[in-house]
């Protein structure tokens, strides 16, 4: 079995630190002594490479209490080859010791299968990730976590897997100082990870709301290497090329397309795992990413272009939609009746419902039947919602749009008409929407903040207000982050 | 110079550092008590903070292999000072670290030594034991050692003669396991070419009979590293945690029988209970009036006779001290196992005993205090034959408890010149020690550095 248990205790009758494996013991020594002896922190999570063997240990710490410097700490440990990115989907089996519970994880590690028990989304994992980011283009290469409540500790195994650590040499804790820190470290790759890290930070934590951690994963590990800096890039182009003349392979085929390789490195390169550079490898990996750099960068700037032209359009339009219907608002009644003969309008610039009082917003349970009865009634079954909803982010536009009234029609609206929308027509509205919502608070399950609108929305909003972005996500499914200054929708 | 938490968090030590502590990982955090000190305390940095071309400098050096920081007293020979190693092993939570700093260093309250307020015993310390400094070590008194091993190093004036102490303090657990590597590291300290004597001390710590033995006998350990120590090496015993014996009334039947003469006196004393931060002295006083060491003669012969040792001691008009019979009874060799007469104390009764030497050391200490006059000339004057007599006490007394455990009964026995230092504290964990500078005096002198 490639990952084997261990469990070390304090116990001074019988000598103290004892364990299945004393080169363990010393080498978890330093990480026991600083630990705190009671409260909530006292330990935490660890993944570190061993300096006097070529193991690596997955497991936690924590301090035992009886004596200043004693701890307890259990997990697995392997040899560094192997591929341990799995250990974060085994989490609530590392928090606890039981001698079955890590057996059993061993032994799914050995076998590469995934324990699909993943530690919650921390609230701030994106406003940490970001962070991470933000320092990494300052030069910073370990990085801090502060851990305040146990809770906190969840951040670190996602750190761990998406942050711009290579995984292959990153670090996990151990706790080190009081009160309770947890670092993250390791090489970081080469390349500058992202030029937008909040960007990049929110696209990735999408994906975990959305439960799509594999996807998650992937995400994370492209943008580790995108967008590559050439002057970023120089330093370690000439690293690979020392790397690759120190290999001196034996023929020359072999040396050319090191040289190759080294000018020319492909998106995801680990530049970090220089020393296993192997021409077969390289050229493999290559043919399989169907470029080099060059083609990369020629490819990221095409799509800016492209979204940038794409934005500039929508602009257009929505000033001459907004300066239209606030210059001939007859006119526009008229096309719309025109356009969409079935739905009997009675009054198109407001959007009035009928005489039937809208549903209790408080009632959350019944707001699914509730919100149906209301749209038809309102607007009849034969409604165009995706004119409708059209018409109302216009309103919303132009700073026209009535409370909290229409604000379930418009969701209905963008439910049923989802489908014919074009992806920047639909963030569009979205982004409409949860300004709206932040603006004026009002409730809705069509719309979940953190999943949980509705119970404690008053939090959610505050914090949402404080990191300045809120995560949405549809009852469909995952729809995005949302950046609340400038309405940008991250995700897919 | 670099602050501990940037000693700590040094990206890239030299990894002979490590190598030479295997198999520690890491540089060890400091208790989560003392984060506030991670910024205030600085340590010699590593190499790269070291002017180029110059492999010390005139305070600090390191080991030019290992880079571990080397106290002066590892490397610098100055011709006029006696050269002592000293290395220290026990099990775990046994109490070395905190004996060897309460040894060096001077304690605040100096009314339990025996000597240390004169100027004719002073200890001055290197200020780093790498990782920690002095100061650190002191403070984490009772804290667990994370570091494999420690280099302390100290210079002690004992009259007009300077003696140079370099001492190792090995962690407890490493002599659990990785025996070969912590022998060889004690081995290789004692043994230095340079070295003029050394001596080992083996800590022990005092458990109620209460109390299962469930340790390890340390006696296995000194027994593998005798063979290989150098000819010349002492060895001694700290017998530490006394403090935690109690007094109790077999002990006091005990004195009854066997000690008739002297037994109110003694269960007197033992009856007072040494309780840190009050003034000891107008509680102590009326007893300290009544034990001298003819009493003490008394108690070491009744304890001696009982456990199955014709070990008379006596005292001729000069003061000096006669042994006579330091032989079992019976010729055989001894028996495996506990080995005890019927008449010695044991049990609650050796307990008692053991509680009543600890206030006859502090009796000690507030006599000499009473004394118009310097500790040192106490000392010399009228303290010798009294600090004699606790010497032997403690001696007989550590035979009787460490036999059941398997300890180092047959070992002190068998050699005279085996010292066993009752080691305690006034005032519990955070207290102030008691006799610590004996230790230091006696281990010198065993080892024939000092006269």
């Amino acid at each position: 079995m490639a990952f084997r248990t261990f469990h070390i205790d304090y116990d001074a009758s019988r000598g103290g630190q004892v364990g299945d494996d004393d080169s363990l013991i010393g080498a978890l020594d330093a990480y026991g002594a600083g630990l705190e002896r009671s409260g909530e922190l006292t330990g935490g999570p660890l993944l570190i490479r061993l300096r006097s063997s070529d193991d690596l240990v997955v497991g936690w710490i924590r301090s035992k209490g009886e004596r200043e410097g004693t701890y307890e700490a259990w997990g697995v440990t392997g040899p560094q080859t192997e591929d341990v990115s799995t250990w974060v989907s085994y989490w609530p089996m590392f928090k606890e010791y039981r001698c079955d519970d890590l057996k059993a994880v061993a032994s799914g590690m050995t076998q590469r299968k995934t324990g699909n028990i993943y530690p919650a989304v921390p609230d701030n994992l994106a406003s940490e990730l970001t962070r991470i980011a933000a320092a990494y283009d300052r030069g910073e290469r370990t990085f801090v976590t502060a851990v305040n409540s146990a809770v906190d500790l969840e951040l670190l195994p996602w750190l761990w897997l998406l942050g711009p650590v290579e995984s292959c040499t990153a670090t996990v804790g151990p706790p080190r100082q009081s009160p309770l820190s947890l670092t993250y470290q390791g090489q970081v790759g080469a390349v500058p990870i992202c030029p937008e890290p909040e960007r990049w930070a929110l696209e990735i934590v999408n994906y975990l709301h959305a439960d799509e951690v594999e996807s998650g994963m992937k995400q994370a590990r492209s943008l580790r290497g995108k967008k590559l800096n050439p002057s970023q890039l120089a330093p370690a182009l000439s690293s690979v090329k020392q790397e690759s003349a120190a290999a001196k392979p034996a023929d020359g085929k072999a040396a050319a397309a090191i040289v190759a390789a080294a000018a020319n490195p492909g998106p995801d390169h680990p530049f970090t795992d220089e020393t296993n550079v192997k021409p077969g490898w390289i050229k493999k990996v290559w043919r399989r990413r169907g470029g080099g750099i060059e083609k990369q960068r020629r490819l990221s700037l095409r799509t800016e272009l492209r979204g940038l032209r794409l934005r500039l359009n929508v602009a257009l339009m929505l000033l001459g939609a907004i300066l239209l219907i606030n210059a001939y608002p007859h006119l526009w009644q008229t096309a719309l009746s025109n356009q969409v003969p079935n739905v009997r309008v009675t009054q198109p610039q407001v959007l009035q419902p009928s005489s039937s009082p809208p549903p209790s917003r408080s009632d959350n349970s019944n707001i699914a039947e509730t919100d149906t009865a209301y749209c038809a009634s309102s607007f009849g079954s034969l409604v165009d919602q995706r004119r409708l909803a059209e018409a109302f982010v216009k309103r919303l536009a132009a700073r026209s749009a009535p409370a909290t009234q229409n604000f379930t029609d418009f969701l209905k609206a963008l439910r049923e008409g989802q489908r014919l929308w074009t992806p920047a027509e639909r963030r569009r509205v979205i982004g409409a929407a949860v300004q709206l919502y932040l603006n004026q608070e009002c409730l809705t399950s069509s719309i979940r903040i953190d999943g949980v609108l509705g119970e404690t929305s008053k939090t959610a909003l505050e914090r949402c207000r404080q990191t300045k972005t809120v995560p949405v996500t549809s009852e469909e499914g995952a729809l995005g982050w949302l950046c609340t200054e400038c309405a940008h929708l991250g995700g897919r | 110079m670099v602050t501990y938490d940037a000693f700590m968090n040094a990206s890239k030590p030299p990894p002979e550092w490590f190598d030479v502590r295997k198999p520690l990982n890491d540089v060890p955090a400091l208790p989560a008590a003392m984060t506030a000190r991670t910024q205030t305390t600085r340590l010699p940095g590593w190499d790269k903070d070291r002017k180029k071309g110059s492999d010390r400098d005139t305070v600090h050096c390191r080991c030019k292999q290992c880079h571990s920081l080397l106290p002066p007293q590892f490397w610098r020979n100055d011709g006029s000072s006696s050269d002592f190693a000293l290395a220290v092993i026990g099990y775990a939570e046994v109490g070395k670290t905190t004996w060897l700093t309460h040894m060096f260093t001077p304690p605040s309250d100096t009314r339990f030594e025996m000597i240390r307020d004169s100027e004719n015993l002073v200890a001055f310390s290197y200020d780093y034991a790498e990782p920690y400094t002095i100061e650190l070590l002191s403070l984490m008194r009772g804290a667990r050692t994370s570091i494999p091993w420690t280099l302390l190093g100290t210079t002690v004036k004992r009259d007009r003669q300077r003696v140079v102490i370099r001492t190792l303090d090995i962690r407890g657990e490493h002599l659990l396991s990785a025996d070969a590597e912590a022998r060889a590291v004690i081995t290789r300290h004692l043994t230095m070419k340079h070295r003029r004597s050394a001596a080992l001390l083996v800590v022990d710590r005092f458990e109620p009979h209460t109390q299962t033995p469930t340790r390890l006998p340390i006696s296995q350990v000194y027994h593998n590293l005798q063979g290989r120590l150098p000819d010349p090496a002492w060895s001694g015993v700290v017998w530490t945690y006394l403090d935690v014996a109690q007094w109790t009334q077999e002990a006091a039947d005990w004195l009854g029988i066997h000690v008739p003469a002297h037994a109110l006196r003694l269960i007197e004393l033992a009856g007072l209970d040494p309780v840190l931060g009050q003034d000891l002295y107008p509680r102590w006083q009326p007893v300290l009036d009544g034990i001298d060491a003819t009493v003490l003669m008394a108690l070491v012969n009744a304890v001696s006779l009982t456990s199955g040792y014709r070990d008379f001691v006596t005292q001729d008009d000069s003061g000096k001290w006669y042994r006579f019979g330091r032989k079992p009874q019976t010729q055989q060799p001894a028996p495996a196992g506990p080995r005890v007469a019927p008449g010695a104390p044991t049990g609650p009764t050796l307990d008692g005993l053991i509680a009543l030497l600890f206030r006859l050391q502090i009796a000690y200490s507030l006599k000499a205090g009473l004394f118009q006059g310097d500790k040192d000339v106490y000392f010399l004057k009228e303290g010798f034959p009294y600090c004699n007599g606790i010497s032997d006490l403690a001696r007989e007394l550590y035979c009787l408890w460490s036999r059941p455990r398997g300890a180092l009964a047959d070992m002190v026995r068998r050699n005279a010149g085996f010292k066993v230092f009752p080691c305690g504290m006034v005032g519990g964990k955070d207290g102030v020690s008691v006799w610590s500078d004996a230790i230091l005096l006696e281990a010198m002198g065993g080892a024939g550095v000092t006269s």
